[in-house]
Parts: structure tokens; sequence; C-alpha cells
């Protein structure tokens, strides 16, 4: 095996050269496929993260009138407490909250202008189970105190049902489009077993086993796999390059993760990908011819 | 050690190419298998290297239970067998040197090891010459001589040769034949079936024939046609 690898690994590139438009169309398709696949993978990630920042914050905002002095707020937060859905309940003054949003988006608005604080107090409220956010939210409301009850509860439904149906939709799509380039491969690779029926029989005549005859094929497929998940992961990285500012731009308020660290397993799996997808139709491809 | 004992052949199509047909054959024999063609001369060796299954009986081959083999053994018996085909059966795009060391190839030989062996046989075949040649630029008689090469690069016990001078003129036809009795002489154990009246006649070998599948006659120092012996 060690012996041969150099025989195999030419013998698969002569595979390539010899029918090259259609190594090309294989090419090609599993580069998009693999492309896709990416996305998919690079839409979950994303879709995960937000989920985790928000249900990490199983709280909502109680925001006071502006009227509302700090010891007032103090006083409602004393009426509160006697509520037993909540679980803690703490104090942010308005100062406080404006040194915070104006660290946080320096960079997206212009504060220069603004001097006066247009924050009122807030009140911050945690409760053991989100699923009475809804109902607390109205009984807190009605305090004539209260100007407002901010909560990510219905965000946090609508991004849940979001990722599965990207996770639904998008791995049924991948897989439906890996089961193609599968076939396409060995379709592909097929050809040049056509071409080579001469040799596979001497091969045979000769003593060749049959793991042996197939190993430059499954070269082949692994071949054109590696170089289409180069070539994907090339694409998505320019992509990322030129929409990563407008993508950031327009989820301000979300955390989005296109850093180069989640990156490197996504490259990962779509090498591994696309050199299994390979490798699974140079197999086949040349099975029928065995027997 | 090749014996075939009971071997019947039927093909799908109900044609019947040998009929009980039981034989042994030793080590380093030389024999000729003769007979009309469709007699079955080509089937019997098809069987011996499992290129096609007997409907009956059995072959063994040394250790080999010919028919049993599963197809990830039949590599292992071929590596015993060289064989010689009547069209060459040669890799077109492939230098001579490339097509009998391809042979060494596939069963793992070292790169030093294939060139020191095919040099060897190019110089037993007569034809270091045209190790860059490709199969194309030589004369028919040279394509059956590295066909040979091929087959008996591997050092294989047993030598196969189905109608080798098929597509031969008379005289090169000789050449082969002295070739393949010089491998013969080098302990190789080979069965050539053939038409070549002649040759059959001078070299004085056993031949077995066969007709309609079954053995007609298995003669030591034979001829092609039934020949009484002197008393």
């Amino acid at each position: 095996m060690v012996v041969n690898l150099d025989f195999f690994i030419k013998e698969a590139w002569l595979g390539i050269r010899r029918n090259g438009v259609m190594a090309f169309i294989a090419f090609l398709t599993m580069t998009i496929c693999l492309c896709v696949v990416g996305l998919v993978l690079i839409g979950l990630i994303n879709t995960n993260r937000i989920l985790k920042t928000i249900t990490g914050r199983l709280e909502m905002m109680v925001y006071v009138k502006m009227e509302i002095t700090e010891s007032q707020t103090q006083e409602l937060i004393q009426d509160l407490s006697r509520l037993p859905q909540i679980k803690q309940l703490s104090f942010k003054h308005r100062n406080e909250a404006w040194q915070t949003f104006k660290r946080d988006f320096v960079l997206a608005m212009p504060f220069a202008g603004i001097e006066d604080n247009p924050l009122p107090h807030a009140v911050r409220v945690g409760v053991y189970d989100i699923q009475v956010i809804p109902s607390l939210a109205e009984i807190i409301q009605a305090y004539p105190e209260v100007d407002r009850v901010v909560y990510g509860g219905d965000l946090v439904d609508r991004i849940r049902k979001f990722s599965e149906m990207l996770r639904f939709v998008g791995l049924s799509f991948s897989g439906f489009l890996g089961v193609a380039t599968l076939f396409i491969v060995m379709n592909t690779i097929r050809l040049t077993v056509l071409a080579r029926k001469d040799e596979i029989e001497i091969m045979q005549l000769v003593g060749a086993t049959s793991s042996f005859i197939r190993w430059p094929f499954i070269f082949e497929g692994v071949l054109m796999g590696f170089m289409a998940s180069l070539m994907a992961i090339a694409v998505l990285w320019g992509a990322y390059r030129l929409f990563l500012g407008k993508i950031q731009a327009s989820f301000i308020f979300v955390p989005v993760f296109l850093e180069l660290g989640y990156f490197h397993w996504i490259w990962a799996v779509l090498i591994l990908a696309g050199v299994g997808v390979g490798m699974l139709g140079g197999y086949f491809s040349v099975t029928r011819s065995l027997n | 050690m090749i014996r075939l004992q009971h071997v019947t052949k039927i093909f799908p199509n109900g044609v019947k190419a040998l009929d009980d047909v039981t034989l042994q054959i030793d080590e380093q024999e030389f024999v000729f298998v003769v007979g009309s063609s469709g007699a079955g001369k080509s089937t019997l060796l098809k069987l011996l290297y499992r290129a096609d299954q007997a409907t009956g009986g059995e072959v063994h081959i040394h250790r080999f239970n010919v028919g049993k083999l599963n197809s990830g053994q039949i590599p292992y018996l071929r590596r015993n067998i060289g064989i010689v085909f009547q069209d060459y059966k040669l890799l077109p795009r492939r230098t001579v040197y490339e097509n009998i060391a391809f042979a060494l190839r596939v069963v793992g030989s070292p790169r030093h090891f294939i060139r020191r062996r095919v040099t060897q046989v190019l110089e037993l075949v007569n034809l270091v010459s045209k190790a860059k040649h490709l199969p194309a630029e030589l004369s028919g008689g040279e394509q059956q001589r590295i066909c040979i090469a091929r087959a008996i690069v591997n050092n294989p016990p047993i030598l196969l040769a189905d109608e080798p001078t098929g597509n031969l003129d008379p005289e090169t036809s000789w050449e082969i034949f002295q070739l393949l009795h010089k491998i013969n002489q080098r302990r190789t154990t080979v069965i050539v079936a053939t038409h070549h009246k002649e040759v059959v006649d001078e070299f004085r070998k056993r031949v077995v024939a066969l007709e309609s599948g079954k053995v007609v006659r298995d003669q030591q120092l034979g001829a092609y046609h039934y020949v009484q012996l002197p008393k």
C-alpha cells in the first residue's frame, strides 16, 4: 500500500486529465454543494449562538416613567418583591445605563450632540420560568410608576423556530445535494473506469486484488473532493470578507459570530465531506467492473 | 500439479463445452491441448485460471480448489499462473517496459526488483532493445513475445497459452513455440491450446485431444493426429 502510493496518485491524476470536462463538471457541482453545506453550518452556528445569548437573559426590563425618582423606584422594588414568580430584582440607575449604552454603540451612532440622558431608571426582573414572563409583564405594567416592560421571550421563540427550520431545510437540502453529487462523481469516475476496462481486465488476470484495482479510482474521487472542498472554502471565505461588514451592520443588536476561530471546524467538516463523497464515488464506480 | 476430476461445463444457453473431463498434469510437463474450434480447448484453460467456473466436477491446482475459491482468493491463484493470449492483450498506451512492469507492480513488488526482473525477462525473449517502444510499433511476433514476458515475469509455476500463434505466420510461430519450450525447460509447467499441427507433430510432447468437450486421446510423445507408437 505504502509502496504503491505514488503509483495510485499518478494513475488517479491521469484519470482526471483524461476526461477533463466531466471531471470539471463534477468538481463544480461538488463545490456548489459544499458551499451550501458551509452556509447552512454557518447559519446554524449563528442562530445557536444568538439563542444562547438571549436565553441566558431570562429576564425582563421594567422601565419606569421619566419623572419617577430613584427612591420611588426602590419602593416599587419592595412592592414587586412580594410577587412569587420573581426570582431576583435589581435596580439599574439611569446614568449607569446611559454610560453602557454610549460605550456599546459608540460606532453605530453619533452621540456627540446628545448630552442629556434620555433613559429612565429601570428594574431588572429575573424569573424562575420563562413561561410566566408574558403574564407577569401584564401585572407589572399595571403599576402606575411603570412606563414600559420589555422582554425577549417572543424573540427567543422566533429565533428558535427559525433555527429549527434552518436545521431541517438546510440539512435535508444538503443531504439531497450530497446524494446528487455522489452520483455525478460516480458517473465521472465511471468514464475513467470504462476507458480502462482493458487495464482492469489485465490487472485481474495477472493477479491484482480488487482493493489494489480500486485504489486509483478512490484516489481520483478523493482528489476531486479535496480540490472541490478547497474551492468551496475559498468561495465562502471570500464571501465572508465581502459581506461581513454589511451583515454586522444590519444585525447590530445581535451577536453575529463570523470570526475566523469558529470557521476552523466548518472548514474541517467541508474537507471531510468532500473527501468522503469522492471516496465513496470512486469506490462504487469501479465495483461494477470488478465482477 | 493440476488435477481435473469429472469436469463438466455447460453454458447457460445449454451448450456443453466440456463433458466429464478427468486429467492430471504434473509439474514441469509440457502439454498440447488440440482439437477443432469449439472442442473446448479455451474453456478448459479458462477453468484453470478461473475466468470461468465448472458446472460439475472439481479443478485442483496445487493447494487451490479452483471452483471453490471466493473472489478474494482468485488473485492469489492467478499469481501462480502466467497467461498468454492469442491477441496479446497489451496496453496500447504503455511502453513495452511498462506493460511488463505492470504485472509486477500490481502484486506489490518493490521498484528496484521490478527493474531488474523486467530486464531479465526482456533478455529471455530477446527484446531488450524494444523496451521503450509502444506495442503498436512492434511486429505481431514481437508483441506475442512481450505477452509471454509479462506472463512469466512473476515466475509462475504454470504457463497457459491459448492459441498463442493464431495470428502469426508459420516462421514466427516456430519462434514462439521455441520460446515456450525454453520456458518449460526452466521448470515451468506449460499448457498450450493450439491448432498448429506441424508444431505439435514436431515437438513430440504430451498431447490431449478434445472432441465435443470430451478427451478422446491423451498421449505422451504424441502428434496432432493419432499415431501408433512403434512397438
